[in-house]
């Protein structure tokens, strides 16, 4: 793998502050493209592995700027005040997030180098050391881009930096296993424990998931499975049990339980895309009692 | 003898709440708030034939013993520390009227120097461990000796006035001890009548005699602040933890008080320092607003470089203002003799006293350094975490090396305390007068002639047209002389002048209470005080980093336009320039940790200091040193101020002290954080804050807790100065301005103090929304 590590890899953002991806301060790496598309999925714009240009409708003016940047001809403003993005046509050559003077159209995705990342997160080291912080890895899915988290994991080891990386999963046994020895503590996602729910709502096969569960967890201890509260998805008792035995019989102890909030809708449009479910509300107290409903082996925590 | 442990106290208290009497009186402070008070100010003249031939600084010294023997004085129901700046039931407020004391001739000749009876500048902090352990009676002792040995006239007069001001004083406690007996008479609960009686002994010692308990100390420490703050000095507190500490040890250690009772007593006095708070509303009321917004456009209009009329705000700003009297208080720190850390249990029960009351005043400062206990940066990050910005946080090490670098003693240096909003200074040893300087108008001259792009008035030499700059160097001399212009004629002002005070405005009660005038035999307002600091403070600095560094990329590295493009954009506001606009905001700025925009940040700050401390080494009279900030004028500076070369635009407020610009924190709170500590911050010793806000969210828990301890290391680890931390969230402050009600605790920081959001103008409410959006700040 050392040889086949990659230098370059393609990142949507980075976090210096993040609170919701592990203890202490944490600068979070968003990694750019998933294999799968849940229907719930926060960051549509993570899915896609190439760098594409979101257009915020709600915060264009209407100016024209950009049609007279783009020699794609995929920006229009019709003579009525219609405006219209043609993602199809697009290049992602950027001209247009460059001229827009309230930031409506903005680029979404970076190629970036070991390096670059690296002196992106060095700066904060100090801020890791006095709050027991470091740096999580996390997407779109990391195993997507393994060759490029490898060499930056192994960068950061060197660092003494503590590594989260947060996974699907959903990717290649032998990489995931190989990425093992540079994480301090994985966050394994674990959405659905039925198959053809999985499929429907992920666009994946749970067998890969649960097969690489199962692989981690002979190579490594820390794993803290993470599942998302979606509300009449993956909030059922049923499916919360069913999660909750994996958890024993793999004797994983930790488990995170996600609220869902909706926040997400409007970056479905930014990025051309429909946001398919409903508006939906977490109940704090039905989260709570999922909760309770953990044997006592296990540490479930709600991450509000 | 019991041990005090001040480690276990700080475990208990921080789930802990105030006593029924302290919820009360919270209760009673914030209802005082929303009613008018009727003004008191009917004073008798000092002046009479015989008076007329006396010098005006006996003349004034009677003032402060007339004012101080007449105005109402009184306790609320179940304080415990009497003198008022309100009294509850009658609705009085103690205003700040003086007596009239100066002549004619005096008041006109002062008027030359821009001089009035009122020309205090308050902003310093009195001795107050010399009136506690001294008395009256000592301190009159030390200026009859030195009355004695002394031959000029001039000494003798300031000398005469001291001990008639301490007269004032005696008999300001005298009359405090006759209406508590009187109220003692008539009290028919035993508790209250034993508390009364409590008070009443204390002040019959205090302030005369050196103080014996804790509670003598804090009354007389209180009875000595309402007295200046009547005779209209605004003063600080400095370091109440160490000086009040000894009697607090002694108290304890000797049964003679509980912790319980000694936070009781704290939480009263912190307390205290509200009770003159007012809603802003209620105050406008009580004002003439469009005379008062008359005088602030005629101020504007005739400003001077060295005047602080710079600014061009409007009155509702004022008002914003309304509950800051410089009322700081610093605690933490360390020992000036051994430099060891300086916490106590005092230290613990003040910040606790905060955490539960939460009101505004005094403003709460903490200084913090390497060996501060960890349970003091626990106490700290968790009294954050209820919003407000309280307590700033202050780094003893960059601090006290930036007065080493400005030559003054290891042992003074780590006794410093602030005043005013955040101002460093040396506390019961400073006079102290500062002039901003808006270095966002010395980029505005440089590239518009030397005009005022709001009104066209010419500020300064023309430096020639713009199109005469070839290079970023031509620029930054340019901006660099406009800085040496302003400080070099702020520098002469105030040493051709502040002695000039003394002509309507002498101090004796305050220079009493200060290291130096009683022992030189002069008046502070003589120059008699043991340090005499001037400086200035810049505003609008970030703007200036960001704006050279945009025209630096844009006009000379680039070369996508001329500098005159650049110019006409600014003229015309950026209309028709829009595109240039966006061109222009999406360069490097300063707090985004980037190296391009940090280095003109760093150089920029470092010529600065050289500036002023040629401008020391210039003037043996006065100590010069720099500062950065604006205080809580960041909407009035922007008002005054044309567009700037990073694509903000005419009129639009700037960025609060040394902090980035709306949306320039690129690299979250940690970049802004590496950008800030670049920045020279060891040759800052007025200061430079950073002020940073964060969502609620980002520090909830107990996990929050440790987020927010990790920032106050790094900022000592990596050499902050100073920095305040607000924790605010964009739906609440939406929510308060639907239903106040539920709010009216909620407070933001305003560049120096802390103001209850629900009282704030609409233009400083959507200011504080705006900045909090983004979830970090």
């Amino acid at each position: 793998m050392e040889k086949l590590a990659s230098q370059q890899g393609i990142i949507f953002d980075v976090d210096h502050f993040a609170v919701h991806d592990g203890p202490g301060i944490r600068t979070t790496i968003y990694f750019k493209g998933c294999p799968l598309s849940c229907k719930w999925c926060h960051s549509p714009e993570s899915q896609s592995d190439k760098p594409q240009i979101l257009f915020a409708s709600n915060r264009c003016i209407k100016c024209g700027a950009c049609v007279g940047e783009c020699t794609q001809c995929c920006q229009a403003l019709s003579q009525d005040g219609k405006r219209k993005f043609m993602n199809e046509d697009c290049v992602c050559c950027g001209d247009c997030t460059k001229v827009c003077p309230s930031g409506a159209m903005f680029l979404s995705g970076k190629k970036l180098q070991i390096e670059d990342v690296m002196k992106e997160i060095i700066p904060d080291k100090v801020f890791f050391k006095n709050s027991g912080g470091g740096v999580t890895l996390t997407g779109g899915e990391v195993l997507m881009q393994a060759k490029f988290a490898y060499g930056l994991l192994r960068h950061l080891k060197e660092e003494g930096i503590n590594t989260i990386v947060e996974t699907s999963g959903y990717g290649n046994k032998e990489e995931l296993l190989i990425l093992a020895e540079f994480v301090d503590t994985f966050y394994y996602d674990f959405k659905l424990s039925d198959k053809k729910q999985f499929s429907y709502y992920t666009g994946g096969d749970l067998d890969i998931v649960l097969s690489n569960l199962r692989f981690l967890r002979e190579k490594t201890d820390s794993i803290v499975l993470r599942i998302p509260l979606i509300p009449g998805i993956t909030d059922s008792e049923e499916n919360i049990t069913t999660i909750y035995k994996i958890a024993l019989e793999l004797n994983i102890t930790k488990l995170h339980l996600l609220p869902y909030n909706m926040a997400a809708g409007e970056k479905y449009e930014w990025c051309g895309k429909k946001y398919e479910l409903e508006e939906m509300n977490s109940d704090a107290s039905y989260n709570e009692h999922l909760k309770n409903m953990a044997p006592k082996e296990l540490d479930v925590q709600i991450m509000n | 003898m019991k041990n005090v442990d001040t480690f276990k106290y700080a475990q208990k208290i921080v789930e802990s709440i105030p006593q029924e009497r302290v919820s009360y009186l919270v209760d009673a402070v914030r209802d005082n708030m929303m009613s008018k008070n009727t003004e008191f100010g009917d004073f008798a003249s000092v002046l009479n034939q015989d008076t007329r031939k006396l010098p005006v600084m006996v003349r004034k010294a009677m003032a402060e013993r007339e004012k101080l023997s007449s105005v109402p004085v009184g306790i609320w129901d179940r304080q415990i520390f009497a003198g008022c700046f309100t009294l509850r039931e009658e609705k009085i407020v103690n205003t700040y009227d003086l007596p009239e004391f100066a002549q004619e001739e005096e008041i006109k000749e002062g008027e030359k120097y821009g001089f009035g009876i009122y020309s205090m500048f308050g902003h310093i902090s009195p001795n107050y461990p010399r009136l506690l352990t001294l008395g009256i009676v000592g301190i009159k002792k030390m200026a009859l000796d030195k009355l004695q040995s002394s031959q000029g006239e001039k000494n003798k007069a300031f000398l005469n006035s001291v001990l008639l001001s301490l007269e004032g004083l005696k008999v300001f406690a005298s009359r405090h001890v006759e209406m508590l007996r009187l109220k003692i008479e008539k009290e028919k609960d035993d508790n209250r009548k034993a508390e009364l009686t409590r008070t009443s002994k204390a002040l019959e010692r205090c302030p005369l005699h050196p103080a014996t308990t804790f509670f003598e100390a804090c009354q007389s420490a209180w009875l000595l602040h309402l007295a200046l703050q009547l005779t209209d000095n605004y003063l600080a507190l400095g370091r109440p933890d160490q000086y009040l500490y000894p009697y607090l040890k002694s108290d304890l250690e000797s049964g003679q008080l509980t912790l319980e009772e000694a936070q009781e007593i704290t939480d009263c006095y912190m307390l205290k320092f509200n009770e003159r708070s007012q809603d802003n509303e209620v105050a406008a009321q009580m004002m003439d607003l469009e005379k008062a917004q008359m005088n602030q456009d005629k101020k504007w209009k005739e400003r001077k470089l060295y005047d602080i009329g710079q600014q061009r705000y409007n009155v509702r700003d004022t008002i914003d203002a309304i509950n800051h009297w410089n009322q700081n208080v610093v605690v933490g720190g360390v020992i000036p003799e051994s430099g060891e850390d300086a916490t106590n249990i005092l230290t613990v029960m003040i910040i606790e006293s905060f955490r539960r009351i939460h009101m505004t005043n005094p403003v709460l400062s903490v200084r913090l350094h390497k060996n501060s206990p960890e349970y003091l940066l626990k106490q700290v990050a968790i009294t954050l975490k209820t919003g407000g910005g309280l307590p700033a946080l202050y780094n003893d090490e960059i601090v006290i090396k930036g007065y080493e670098n400005f030559g003054i003693d290891k042992l003074d240096a780590r006794d410093y305390a602030n005043n005013g909003c955040w101002e460093c200074i040396l506390p019961g040893k400073t006079d102290f007068y500062f002039i901003k300087l808006n270095t966002l108008k010395c980029m505005e001259w440089a590239l518009n002639h030397g005009r005022c792009h709001v009104d066209g008035k010419q500020e300064v030499p023309d430096q020639g047209d713009a199109s005469q700059i070839t290079c970023f160097k031509d620029l930054y001399d340019r901006v660099l002389e406009n800085f040496n212009i302003v400080m070099e004629t702020a520098a002469e002002h105030m040493v051709q002048t502040q002695h000039l005070r003394s002509i309507v405005a002498p101090t004796p009660l305050l220079s009493a209470l200060l290291e130096g005038p009683i022992e030189k035999g002069l008046d502070m307002t003589e120059m008699g005080a043991r340090f005499i600091l001037g400086g200035t403070i810049a505003e609008g600095i970030s703007h200036v980093i960001d704006s050279l560094c945009a025209i630096n990329e844009v006009v000379f590295k680039e070369k996508y336009c001329d500098l005159q493009t650049v110019v006409d954009g600014i003229d015309h506001n950026f209309v028709g320039y829009e595109k240039l606009r966006v061109k222009l905001a999406a360069c490097p700025k300063y707090g985004a940790n980037n190296i391009v925009a940090d280095e003109i940040g760093m150089r920029l700050t470092h010529d600065y200091a050289q500036l002023m401390k040629a401008i020391d080494e210039k003037h043996s009279e006065m100590k010069f040193m720099p500062g950065i900030g604006t205080f809580s004028w960041y909407i009035a500076v922007g008002n005054g101020t044309g567009a700037s070369a990073d694509g903000r635009l005419m009129a639009e407020p700037v960025a609060s002290n040394f902090s980035p610009s709306t949306g320039a924190m690129e690299k979250g709170i940690t970049g802004a954080l590496n950008s800030f500590c670049k920045m020279n911050l060891d040759v800052m010793p007025l200061g430079s804050p950073l002020d940073l806000g964060l969502a609620s969210q980002y520090v909830k828990g107990e996990g929050g807790t440790v987020r927010m301890m990790g920032l106050m290391k790094s900022f000592l680890e990596l050499g902050g100065n100073l920095l305040t931390i607000s924790v605010v969230d964009t739906e609440t402050l939406r929510d308060s301005q639907k239903h106040p009600e539920n709010y009216k605790d909620l407070r933001v920081r305003m560049g120096g103090w802390s103001a209850y959001f629900t009282m704030l103008s609409p233009q400083q409410q959507e200011f504080h929304i705006r900045k909090s959006q983004a979830g970090f700040f």
